[in-house]
């Protein structure tokens, strides 16, 4: 007998196998009912924690609460290959297309502010996103989930590590928020970790796309193994320092930073990043001046890395364009514009 | 990426090029010579495949 019970209708046994898949569930389980106490060790082994466990997502900015760059509900358009919030890309191939941060709505049981793609003129076109991962997981199974809303029945998933190509299933195309998941074990020589959200044909290809079709993104999320378990929230100030490894930005006018004149037109001085960045970043030309001591500007929004180092959270930085006095002091701001340092895969 | 106007900026101690500018789907940037910055990769890349062409610092 499975299950063993008294004359007064106490359980007093159960043999293994007596409670199939499924008998017992948060239901079944009244609150306390199973305490520290009672769990022997190694009663819950390890392979029983992925599910529970944190930092399970190997995604940052998965439900896009860091929003460096100022991403707004109001649309804006969508270039290939560009960042218009933290670490998500956009992935805009053949169509004009529109990008907005969405309002607050309820998404798989959380509140949640999605990514929004938008076509804004038709044609044959792939629309969407993606997240390049910098460590490749050479070798492991991975498994990518996020939750998507389209009106477009070619909106799916698809994680690329160069060579071996993984999709989800298509969402239905009915405008509903739906949970889509794709895995996946990744090449041994894997030379990238690249993972979209996207619409696309079966293969990766374009298909015909008209004005308003969309597709809209939330709780992205990558972890290991083959089950896909729910989004895992981290902190903002977890979340935004993993951030800016990949991109800081420096608001105009905050702060002065110490430098030295050198030859006749520039002053090098050090930029204090908060956390160290990814590589050597770009800076973008967005209009920008430098302001010195002695209440001069630069004639060029002319700002470049020097001294990279991987450890380090001191950036040197060459401002160009002034008139400067060799090897003498000088403090420098930031004026006009913000300046935006992108270190991004 | 569509590059254009890739132009070395030369230091003016040394003489010598350490970044590049270049418009870069009509965003303007300066470049650091590093191949691990994905804007100077694609650049090279455009380079070798004789697509773009760097012009010498003023």
């Amino acid at each position: 007998m499975a299950i063993v019970i008294n004359g007064s209708g106490t359980v007093t046994g159960l043999a293994v196998g007596g409670l199939p898949d499924g008998t017992v569930d948060a239901g079944t389980l009244a609150t306390n009912s199973v305490d520290s106490a009672e769990l022997i060790d190694g009663a819950v082994d390890d392979s029983h924690m992925a599910s529970i466990s944190g930092r399970k997502n190997i995604f940052i900015n998965g439900d896009f609460s860091v929003n460096q760059r100022g991403l707004t509900t109001s649309a804006v358009t969508a270039t290939n290959n560009t960042y218009n919030i933290d670490r998500l890309a956009n992935y805009i191939v053949g169509v004009g297309a529109q990008v907005a941060l969405g309002s607050e709505e309820l998404i798989g049981g959380t509140y949640e502010t999605p990514v929004k793609y938008t076509v804004s003129s038709a044609a044959s076109g792939r629309l969407g996103g993606l997240q390049k991962v910098e460590k490749w997981y050479k070798g492991q199974t991975v498994i990518m989930s996020a939750w998507v809303k389209s009106n477009n029945a070619n909106a799916r998933l698809r994680i690329y590590d160069g060579s071996n190509e993984f999709y989800s299933s298509t969402h239905t195309g009915g405008g509903a928020w739906e949970k889509l998941t794709a895995t996946g074990t990744l090449a041994t020589n894997a030379g990238q970790l690249y993972c979209y959200l996207f619409i696309v044909d079966g293969s990766g290809g374009s298909v015909t796309l008209t004005t308003n079709d969309y597709i809209h993104i939330a709780k992205y999320q990558l972890e290991l193994g083959s089950t896909a378990t729910d989004f895992e929230h981290r902190s903002y100030g977890e979340e935004l320092a993993l951030c800016q490894r990949y991109f800081q930005l420096f608001r105009e006018g905050a702060g002065y930073f110490a430098g030295n004149g050198v030859g006749g037109n520039r002053i090098d001085c050090g930029l204090p990043l908060a956390v160290p960045l990814r590589v050597s970043p770009s800076f973008t030309s967005n209009g920008y001046l430098t302001h010195r001591s002695g209440n001069a500007n630069s004639s060029a929004n002319q700002i470049t890395a020097g001294e990279y180092n991987a450890y380090s959270n001191m950036l040197k930085i060459r401002c160009g364009g002034h008139s400067v006095s060799d090897e003498v002091a000088y403090t420098v701001r930031i004026s006009s514009y913000d300046l935006l340092v992108d270190a991004e895969l | 990426m569509v590059i254009t106007n890739a132009k070395y900026i030369k230091d003016v101690v040394t003489n010598e090029n350490y970044a590049v500018s270049a418009t870069i789907d009509g965003q303007g940037y300066n470049i650091p010579m590093d191949t691990g910055n994905r804007h100077y990769a694609e650049i090279l890349k455009q380079v070798a495949d004789k697509k773009i062409t760097i012009a010498e610092a003023d």
